[in-house]
């Protein structure tokens, strides 16, 4: 698990090269929606800092 | 009607949407609410039985396959079985078909999220962040702009959170809407709580938002005038809930409740006293007393307790924190003695300005901001310094202008957009300098962001009548002065 975060950025590096080959080539559609989703979706796992919930 | 209601962000940001989704439920018949939240803090949606439907974002399973790859070369990396986890998130909700979707989570992620479900189901229309055609970030209406421009860490907006939703979606919050049910089935017996008690929650969903325990401790064990303190917390804040009961007589609760009975707590509390998180927040909907030590990388302006009895002491950090000043405030709240003059409390009665004190709240930024976005006046600029920077950005508007009409006459070149660029980046750095400006600054970076994609003349338009209204506004600080040229350098 200690890879973790760096398997997070090298798949967030693939994903963003991804998306900007499809707007290239096909320009913004859905399936480079669904990519930035998921760009964004990892992004956001280093950024939801001590996030224990205030309950048991 | 069936709406969407997007909050991914945590159980404070998720009560902050409560009353959104109790005002329409009470004011739209027959209308259908589902929510999206994350697995983990969806559990406080069990608190609101006005949610018909909860939709859970599983960001575990999306990311799984990801994390669990073996990360080898000419292994799989995860990636297409993760969108394939996502896509089945995606079309369950557009299978709803949702009428509206109100994005209340200002963030990237949701703005194409947003934009997905649009484009993927008919006539759904959304309110919050969502993309352009293109793939750029659009606001559907005019509040998620302002909320962009000015909202947030940095910014200088005074308007509550709870506010700036009711203004984007158009509705009027009621008494009836800041309630919380009574949980009934819920039982406090097994912790002997007094008849008389101040709930305190020791933590923050950031260490920097608290206290440590040596201040809880000098606070907690010196007011033996108040009532007994009760502390929360979870079950990770329990080590220094213990640390603080050590030397305290107080009842130590920390890691002991579940969300409904930490409610309750809060309910039947004499006061609550804490840092800006849940329990703080649910003292708006128990209407209980609320003492909230703030500091200044929080805006307690938009995500501060609406109880009727809330009072605020803001510091710089942590590390300046007053404890005799905390102790007089304490004594002032609970033995309603005179309140000390910074002290802030909660005036309901100013809609676009929830707190107030009785020393001077004058700020120029966001007098400014009222300025350009509530019709009110500009503020008057009484500082060398400040008119210095108002000289320089005066300045770079009138060559933008200057550069934009050059570029509309004929055509656009490298030359006209290199010095517009240029201008562009000194003003992103005037911005960051100068804080009573920035709310200008983020306004026409905001409105340049608004401009859907078009041709080059389209787009140059816009953007010269967004430069034109910068001008206006510093017309009126500078005059016919604006076309002096300045030192920029300086």
């Amino acid at each position: 698990m200690s890879q973790t975060p760096n398997q997070l950025e090298v798949s967030l590096k693939k994903l963003q090269k991804a998306s900007q080959e499809i707007i290239k080539t096909k320009g913004y559609n859905t399936e480079s929606e669904k990519i930035n989703i998921l760009i964004e979706l990892i992004k956001e796992q280093g950024q939801h800092e001590n996030s224990h919930p205030t309950n048991r | 009607m069936k709406i969407l209601i997007l909050q991914t962000a945590r159980f404070g940001d998720i009560l902050q949407t409560f009353p959104v989704i109790n005002s329409l439920k009470r004011s739209k018949e027959n209308i259908e609410i589902h929510y999206l939240a994350r697995e983990r803090f969806s559990s406080i949606l069990d608190l609101n039985s006005n949610i018909d439907k909860v939709h859970i974002l599983d960001s575990k399973s999306i990311l799984e396959p990801i994390i669990m790859s073996p990360f080898e070369e000419g292994y799989d990396d995860g990636t297409d079985k993760a969108l394939e986890a996502l896509q089945t998130t995606l079309d369950q909700l557009t299978e709803e078909n949702f009428d509206h979707i109100y994005n209340l989570s200002f963030s990237p992620m949701t703005s194409y999220f947003t934009h997905y479900l649009c484009q993927n189901s008919t006539n759904t229309q959304s309110f919050g962040y969502t993309r352009h055609q293109d793939g750029f970030l659009d606001f559907s209406e005019d509040v998620s702009a302002y909320f962009y421009a000015q909202v947030g860490v940095g910014g200088q907006n005074r308007v509550h959170l709870t506010d700036l939703y009711a203004t984007m979606l158009g509705l009027d919050y009621t008494e009836q809407d800041w309630q919380l049910p009574l949980q009934k089935d819920v039982e406090l017996t097994d912790f002997n709580l007094p008849n008389n008690y101040i709930a305190v929650h020791i933590s923050a969903s950031q260490e920097q938002k608290t206290l440590n325990a040596k201040q809880w401790t000098e606070i907690l064990k010196a007011n033996s005038q108040l009532p007994k303190f009760v502390l929360l917390g979870t079950k990770e804040e329990s080590p220094l809930a213990e640390e603080i009961a050590k030397q305290a007589d107080v009842i130590n609760l920390a890691g002991r409740t579940d969300l409904k009975q930490l409610t309750e707590i809060i309910r039947q509390a004499k006061g609550f006293i804490g840092s800006d998180s849940l329990p703080m927040n649910i003292c708006s909907f128990t209407h209980t007393k609320c003492y909230n030590i703030s500091f200044n990388s929080v805006r307690f302006w938009e995500t501060g307790p609406l109880s009727k009895h809330s009072y605020i002491r803001c510091f710089n950090t942590s590390k300046d924190v007053d404890l005799d000043l905390i102790q007089k405030d304490l004594s002032a709240i609970f033995n309603n003695a005179q309140l000390p003059d910074k002290l802030f409390y909660y005036n309901g009665n100013e809609l676009t300005q929830r707190y107030t004190s009785k020393a001077n709240n004058y700020d120029f930024s966001w007098e400014l901001i009222k300025a350009i976005y509530m019709e009110e006046k500009f503020p008057i600029i009484d500082d060398m310094n400040l008119y210095a920077f108002a000289e320089k950005i005066g300045s770079l508007i009138h060559i933008i202008v200057e550069n934009l009409n050059f570029a509309k006459q004929s055509q656009m070149n490298d030359s006209h957009l290199n010095i517009i660029t240029e201008c562009e980046t000194l003003l992103h750095k005037i911005g960051v300098a100068c804080r009573p400006f920035r709310p200008l600054i983020n306004w026409i970076y905001t409105e340049k962001i608004k401009i859907p994609p078009g041709d080059v003349d389209q787009i140059l338009e816009r953007t010269l009548s967004t430069y034109n209204q910068a001008a206006q506004v510093m017309k009126i600080y500078l005059g016919e002065k604006i076309h002096e040229p300045v030192d920029l350098v300086e």
